[in-house]
This record gives C-alpha cells, sequence and structure tokens, in this order.
C-alpha cells in the first residue's frame, strides 16, 4: 500500500494520522478497510499511528446519532429506528416506517422507508403530520386527522452485529414525538431522546443477544418512574444501574459492575436513589463489567411491570475491556451531546 | 386505570401458559390492527405487558380494564376464539355481536375479559406472588 500526501513532504515524519482528514479525497470515516485489513483493526500506517486504533468494533450500538469509527463502529448506512404512529384510531393508525439519519442524527427531515401499505409520508414530519415547526411546514400526505404520538419498536444496532432492540408490545413502546401538533421531537439538551411513559418501556434485544463487559450510556431519569439501564436476560437479579427514587437498595447487582464513571469521573452511587437524584439531568455514565460480564442484555428491566429505561440517546456495549480507551470514548460521546 | 392481571392455564394441548398468553395478546392486539391491515414488516404484535409468575412459570396478562379498546372495521375474531375453548358457546355468540356491534369504534377491554378467566387485583396478585421483585432487598 503506498500513501501519497499533497505537501511537499514526502519523507516519513511523526505526524499522526489524525491530522490527516482524508486519504485519496476519500473521508477517513468513509475508509472501511485499507487493503483487506478493516479499519478498526489498524493500529498504524507507514508508522503512523491511526487514532481510532484500539477500540474495536463494539457488541451493539444504539443512539439518535450515525454512529461512526470514532467509536469503532464500521460504516453503518441503515436506518436508525422503526417507528409506529398512533392516532387514537383515525386515518394511519399503527403504521409503521423505517426512518433514517439527516445528516447525522434523526430529525424530522428523517426520510422514511420500509414502510407499511398506504403510507406515501416521505419523511418523518409528514409521517406524523406534525404541522409546522422551526418554521418548516409538513404537509400531511397521508390525511392523517390528528399530529400522530410516535412509538420506536426497533433501535437498531450500527455496530454491524444485528443486535437490534426490539419491543413488540405496543404498551411498552417509548416515545420520540408526543404527538403535539407544531412540536419538535422528544429532546434532551437539543438532541433527540427516547421517552419511557410508563413504567414497562424497555427493548428486548433480538437475535443472539449481547454480551455486556464495558457499557455507555446517555441517558436521565424521569424521577417518577423507576429506571434500569441494563438487565442481564438469564437471571431477574442481574442488572444494572438502577435509578429509582427513594429506593435503598444498590444501584446494581452487587457482583456485577467493577467501576462506575459518572460525566467522566469515578463515581460511586450508594443506592439507586442517589443515582436517580444524579441523573435528574442528561448524564453519561460509562461502566466497567469486566469479568462479571452480563449476556443477553436488554436495555431496561423485563422482570417486574414497575421498571422501564431511562430516558435514552444513546447506549454502546462492548463484550470486551474498554478501560484503556473510555476517555477517548466519553470524550466522543460529549462532544456531540454536550453533556458536561 | 383499573390494573387487572389474567393468569392465562396452559388448557389447550400442546401450549404453554406463555404461549397461550403470547397467542390471546397477539389476537388483542389484531382487534385494533387485523391481520388485514398490518403489513409483513410491522414488529408490533402485542397489546399489553406479560409477566411471568417468579416460582410457576405461568404467565399473566396485565390488561386494563377501563382501556378503551380500538376495534378496526376489519376485525376477525376467528382465531382468537379459538384459543378460548372454555368459554361457554353462547358467550363466544355474544363477544362476536357485542364487537360486531363496535366496528370502527372502542370498547373498554374489560367488557372483553371472558368469564371463565381469573382475574386477579394488583393486590391479590402480589399476595399470590406474582411481584417478588429481586431488586429489592
Amino acid at each position: 500500500m503506498r500513501i501519497t500526501r499533497s505537501s511537499s513532504h514526502h519523507h516519513k515524519t511523526t505526524s499522526k494520522l489524525a491530522d490527516i482528514s482524508k486519504l485519496n479525497a476519500v473521508p477517513l470515516a468513509n475508509i472501511e478497510k485499507l487493503d483487506a485489513v478493516l479499519a478498526a483493526n489498524i493500529a498504524k500506517v507507514n508508522g503512523l499511528v491511526f487514532t481510532t486504533a484500539g477500540i474495536p468494533a463494539p457488541a451493539a450500538a444504539y443512539s439518535v446519532r450515525l454512529l461512526d469509527s470514532a467509536l469503532g463502529v464500521p460504516t453503518y448506512t441503515g436506518a436508525a429506528m422503526r417507528v409506529r404512529r398512533d392516532t387514537a384510531g383515525g386515518a394511519g393508525d399503527d403504521d409503521e416506517a423505517d426512518i433514517a439519519f439527516d445528516s447525522g442524527v434523526i430529525s424530522l427531515d428523517s426520510a422514511i422507508s420500509n414502510a407499511s401499505a398506504g403510507v406515501t409520508a416521505t419523511t418523518l414530519g409528514q409521517f406524523l403530520n406534525v404541522g409546522t415547526v422551526a418554521g418548516t411546514t409538513y404537509t400531511n400526505p397521508d390525511s392523517l386527522t390528528v399530529t400522530a404520538s410516535c412509538l420506536t419498536d426497533t433501535w437498531y444496532d450500527q455496530s454491524g452485529n444485528a443486535n437490534d432492540a426490539t419491543q413488540a408490545t405496543q404498551g411498552k413502546q417509548p416515545q420520540i414525538h408526543d404527538g403535539t401538533v407544531n412540536t419538535d421531537l422528544i429532546t434532551e439538551n437539543g438532541k433527540p431522546a427516547l421517552q419511557p411513559f410508563g413504567n414497562g418501556d424497555q427493548f428486548e434485544n433480538a437475535s443472539t443477544g449481547v454480551t455486556a463487559q464495558y457499557a455507555f450510556g446517555v441517558v436521565k431519569t424521569t424521577n417518577s418512574l423507576d429506571s434500569i439501564l441494563l438487565t442481564g436476560n438469564s437471571s431477574t437479579s442481574i442488572y444494572v444501574l438502577a435509578g429509582v427514587n427513594g429506593a435503598s437498595f444498590a444501584p446494581s447487582d452487587s457482583s456485577r459492575v467493577n467501576n462506575y464513571y459518572k460525566n467522566g469521573s469515578s463515581y460511586s452511587p450508594a443506592s439507586a436513589d442517589a443515582v436517580n437524584d444524579d441523573t435528574l439531568n442528561q448524564t453519561l455514565y460509562a461502566i466497567d463489567m469486566v469479568g462479571n460480564a452480563i449476556s443477553d442484555t436488554i436495555i431496561g428491566y423485563p422482570w417486574s411491570g414497575s421498571r422501564c429505561m431511562y430516558i435514552t440517546q444513546e447506549i454502546v456495549i462492548w463484550n470486551s475491556d474498554q478501560s484503556s480507551n473510555r476517555t477517548g470514548i466519553e470524550t466522543n460521546i460529549n462532544g456531540f451531546f454536550g453533556i458536561y | 386505570m383499573a390494573t387487572v392481571y389474567l393468569p392465562v392455564e396452559a388448557t389447550i394441548p400442546g401450549m404453554t401458559s406463555a404461549e397461550r398468553a403470547e397467542a390471546i395478546d397477539r389476537e388483542v392486539w389484531r382487534l385494533r390492527r387485523p391481520l388485514s391491515v398490518q403489513s409483513p414488516n410491522d414488529v408490533t404484535q402485542f397489546y399489553y405487558p406479560r409477566i411471568t409468575h417468579p416460582t410457576t412459570g405461568q404467565v399473566a396478562i396485565v390488561g386494563q380494564t377501563d382501556e378503551e379498546v380500538k376495534i378496526h372495521p376489519d376485525v376477525d375474531l376467528t382465531d382468537l376464539l379459538a384459543l378460548l375453548p372454555e368459554v361457554p358457546q353462547a358467550e363466544k355468540d355474544g363477544l362476536v355481536m357485542f364487537i360486531d356491534a363496535n366496528r370502527g369504534g372502542t370498547v373498554p377491554f374489560g367488557q372483553l375479559i371472558p368469564s371463565t378467566s381469573t382475574q386477579l387485583t394488583q393486590v391479590e396478585a402480589e399476595a399470590e406472588g406474582w411481584f417478588t421483585d429481586p431488586i429489592e432487598p
């Protein structure tokens, strides 16, 4: 392999490849392989350090934004999520559609595809008949008689492992739009968010499931519902990061978590109540479970109808130790969400 | 809303409690979105949450008696009725008439529950051990 740089400096330098945004005019983010070697596995090119080397592809990656190689995610071209619109029995009720990323994040301008029969809307704003939002008027091609609320039944896995998070029960699906006319998607700190609106809301992973050794989540508690970040599917006692107002029990299964990190700093919550109190605003958690992994990971807690997922914007799970990459991963996540 | 817990018996040969509960829940969803209007890619398939008894493994559907269930004009009750063999024929006929009269409208879920079903309140379900919460210390 030969890399030609356009400057006059043809000799090897100590410059890191991080300074190079493109190779042969192709953005680095779009380069999946070099000479058949996965980008995530390339530590150096001609002695130059590849900054994302060392961050392997996650086991599962769910987000309202399009993730990329900065988090070890191979190029992802699929939809962000699949949603169902609720028109309270009116026209178009319960139709579903995939929604795409719009400039790297879901929005009312997100294109829709793979929709139920009869749907002619082309954007999420049209699909929901939201009216006028931020100066943009969305037409109503499906002739809905109301503005639809929007529930998420699939949060697609961007990792390439097809561990899509699904929820097939209508009463347990989180919202991304509350059905109010002339209103944008539900947001936290200016970015879209999935919001549970009743206990029991959560996602169950499809496929073979995910083994979680290290997990990152951008979440916020509702304060009124009982929130759980992750649960193992093999035992009712395996839970991680409970945020429950007034609860004195441990924030996680005691043998499960080695270290918590909250907004980039070490964190030692005394109880689920403490986590709830510390998560009243958008928060980034990193959870080290190395050696105590949970398998068949679920977002939320399916074992009791009185628990649910957090208000959630991103969850990325690795099945390997990411201690050495934690700071870089947190920096990337915080860079997008602006949490702290 | 009044929450009702409906433990499902494994009375149909070849079906466990969990399988029968799932099948009934699927048919409740189809009252609102019949197969004839579903798309092959529809992910949503069930109406109500279901819980599993922590010791017996029996499954209960967790419904809301006063929730208005939308009845699609094209609803077909054939498969739902087949899942209720213990319900007397006269009661099944009454259910069909009731649904037919409300096509395109709504009916309270409580009026769809067969007389043969066990119905537990929250307190009764707790007393029967449905809510042993493993998180609680």
